[in-house]
């Protein structure tokens, strides 16, 4: 049961209206200082990887080979949400800059960013939680809400997410293929044949480089290199994994059926975006370190605004939702996520969906 | 202050070539310009090495690029990037062969110009310039015809300076004219080195004030050059200015049925307010030129022609349909900002054309 209200076309079109003024008010605002910021959030993710990559080589030595990992993790979970995320939105296409430009960033990552912009940028962003279209409601993996349909499959599904979370890099990275389409016979191989190559380049580059290259330079400790690397990737796979269920699979996150789409207006598809996500409260760290998908709700209204400025518009975002009785779906990130495990034990098994509201 | 020195830079730079296979551009080029500014795999810097008044209002730059450029042909352009509050803006000069290697772009004095501009007043504090590679086809044939004939107005003279030095180093020996037009005397670039110049025929013209002895008065015409060069038939010509000045060249060429004109032609970009009016769309990369209309989103503009640009959303936020615009007026339809920025990252499916576009599609 939607915890807002339903607005009538011209409510809609009001509460469209000023969050359009808002948006247009940070973006005659762009300059200096959000460039000052990416390129910041850029050097942190070049030398803490080279810092992590160096101490990585002393071995296994405890307390250096522990804040290698550390450090090499911190590097690529920026990498990953803070700066590439958001680079590849376009927020930064405003600078002129070809090393931020979101059409030709490239992330370390085994998600190419080409997949990574279709299915993201395009299909997440524009359908948001509109059940078979965004398919990124449960990743073909999990059921999470009623309305999807139930199948045997998902009974052992905490198992699944689990295994996802541990690989979530790889599942990212087929997840554009969608290759079930091919085991149910639903999509022809010829098609697979084109798709597939440049996600196994990328994925072996990835391999190659932080399971063959870096040991191999790092000689006699090889295997702390290889631990190190292998553990660093994990902790940037777990954390991804944590922030972004929480982003859409929170308790009071609502799903659409397709039908949402006729004639949706700007106003509408800002309602969705609202109601589909969540936030996380915290520190200025946990912003940070989150890529400020804390501020999902802002992101999913704004996607090409500078992420740095989402805490600030969030102000003016919860007083408009205020005023129009839409529910803003905020809680600390240890809440929101026991939320998301409570889903996905409870829609492991069979589940109807609340009655809606006409 | 650059970690190592210059020279060992430029001697490196041929060896970091086969790295780009294997290595992010972005990455090595990050930790490249902690190093040094120009070590970068492929991108141009171009070390600013000496700065001087030509004229009133025009300041040649004197630069030594690194060894990533490739060179120029004599008559080409080079885009020149500078940054400004963040966001980095790109004009396009034409280099002129300078001593040891070196080249050198005059930048006139604009009124509304934020580039030229700030490379009138903080040149001093620019260390290294980012420069593209050499582009455009306005340039000397191989071999060379007994007779040419420039046309030049403004600054419009820069990529004919450029030919010009290139003729004096090629030892060339035929007859060579120079109608060279400007408003006033002391705004004119390079008149000293112009009237030095051996063996030219150089004809001042002033279209905004008082002609004297020697210089004539008045925009080009059919009249003048027939008086000033009786031999232009036959010659190969160069003409490089405004556009009203390139067409009305044009014109007298297409009229007496001549052969052997290039033109080149730089205008700022002019718009309409009103929706509907007739513009020309270009897509430089598909080469197709086509009939648009003011108002109407670029998208819908270019699929109505048949051609399929990446597009999603279609609403401005997925950021698929993004491209360069490489010059001409248009409006973001979301803010209703128009923009004439020259090589500027738009999304087609959120931008409408208010004027004439180019874009590098
Ligand atoms: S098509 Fe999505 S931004 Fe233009």
């Amino acid at each position: 049961m939607s915890k807002s209200l339903s607005l009538n076309p011209d409510q809609l079109a009001a509460f469209g209206a000023e969050l359009d003024a808002l948006r247009n008010r940070h973006l005659a605002e762009l300059g200096e200082a959000d460039a000052r910021y990416i390129r910041r959030v850029r050097a942190s993710v070049r030398i803490t990887e080279l810092a992590g990559r160096l101490m990585l080589f002393a071995g296994f030595f405890p307390p250096t080979w522990c804040l290698g990992v550390l450090l090499l993790a911190f590097s690529k979970i920026v990498d990953n949400m803070e700066l590439g995320h958001n680079v590849m939105h376009g927020q930064y296409d405003f600078m002129n800059d070809p090393e931020f430009s979101g059409k030709h960033f490239e992330w370390d990552h085994s998600c190419t960013s080409d997949a990574w912009r279709r299915t993201h940028n395009y299909q997440h962003h524009t359908y948001t939680n509109v059940l078979g279209k965004d398919h990124d409601i449960g990743y073909g993996t999990v059921r999470i809400f009623a309305e999807q349909r139930w199948r045997p499959f998902y009974l052992l599904q905490p198992l699944w997410a689990l295994l996802q979370a541990v690989f979530f890099e790889y599942a990212i990275a087929v997840f554009d293929l969608k290759l079930d389409r091919y085991l149910r016979g639903r999509a022809k191989l010829s098609e697979l044949k084109v798709k597939a190559p440049p996600v196994l380049r990328k994925l072996w580059r990835k391999f190659i480089k932080d399971y063959v290259f870096f040991p191999l330079i790092a000689g006699p400790h090889w295997l702390a290199v290889l631990a190190g690397n292998a553990v660093a990737n994990l902790l940037r796979n777990l954390w991804t994994f944590t922030v972004i269920f929480c982003g859409h699979f929170t308790e009071d996150a609502e799903v659409f059926p397709l039908s949402v789409l006729k004639d949706e207006t700007r106003g509408g598809w800002y309602v969705r975006q609202l109601r589909g996500s969540s936030n996380l409260s915290g520190s200025r760290w946990l912003h940070f370190l989150t890529g400020n998908l804390s501020h999902q709700i802002e992101h999913h209204l704004f996607p090409d605004i500078p992420a740095r400025r989402y805490a600030s518009m969030a102000v003016e975002v919860r007083e408009i939702c205020q005023r129009y009785g839409q529910h803003y779906n905020t809680g600390s990130f240890a809440g929101q996520f026991f939320t998301v495990l409570v889903r996905l034990f409870r829609h492991a098994f069979p589940s109807r969906p609340a009655m809606q509201p006409v | 202050m650059p970690l190592i020195p210059a020279a060992l830079v430029n001697l490196a730079l041929p060896l970091t070539r086969p790295l780009a296979a294997f290595l992010r551009e972005d990455v090595f080029d990050y930790y490249g310009r902690l190093l040094h500014p120009q070590l970068q795999l492929r991108r141009v810097f171009a070390r600013l090495k000496a700065r001087r008044l030509e004229g009133e209002a025009t300041v040649v730059l004197t630069l030594s690029p690194s060894r990533n450029w490739r060179g120029f042909r004599a008559g080409q352009h080079v885009a020149v990037t500078l940054e400004k509050d963040g966001v980095r803006h790109t004009r396009r000069y034409s280099p002129m062969r300078a001593a040891n290697g070196r080249i050198e772009i005059a930048i006139k004095r604009l009124k509304e110009g934020l580039v030229s501009s700030l490379l009138h007043e903080e040149a001093d504090s620019i260390g290294y310039l980012e420069i593209g590679q050499a582009e455009g086809d306005f340039v000397l044939p191989d071999t060379l015809p007994p007779r040419l004939l420039f046309l030049a107005a403004g600054s419009g003279i820069t990529p004919i300076l450029a030919m010009l030095r290139e003729l004096k180093a090629r030892g060339y020996q035929g007859e060579l004219n120079l109608l060279y037009y400007g408003r006033q005397r002391n705004q004119m670039a390079y008149l000293d080195e112009l009237r030095a110049y051996p063996g030219l025929h150089l004809h001042v013209c002033l279209t905004g004030e008082q002609a004297q002895a020697g210089e004539q008065a008045g925009r080009f015409s059919a009249a003048q050059l027939d008086a000033l060069v009786p031999k232009a038939e036959g010659s190969a010509v160069f003409a490089c200015g405004s556009h009203g000045f390139t067409e009305a060249v044009q014109a007298v060429w297409q009229q007496r049925g001549w052969q052997g004109l290039a033109c080149e032609s730089f205008t700022p970009p002019t718009w309409h307010l009103e929706d509907d009016k007739p513009v020309t769309l270009t897509f430089a990369r598909a080469r197709r030129q086509l009939a648009g209309r003011t108002g109407g989103t670029l998208l819908e503009q270019a699929e109505a022609h048949g051609l399929k640009p990446a597009s999603g959303c279609r609403m401005g936020i997925c950021n698929t349909c993004t491209c360069q615009k490489r010059e001409g007026a248009v409006r973001d339809l979301r803010t209703g900002e128009i923009s004439t920025k020259p090589d500027e990252t738009i999304r087609l499916c959120i931008t409408a054309p208010v004027g004439n576009v180019v874009l590098d599609l």
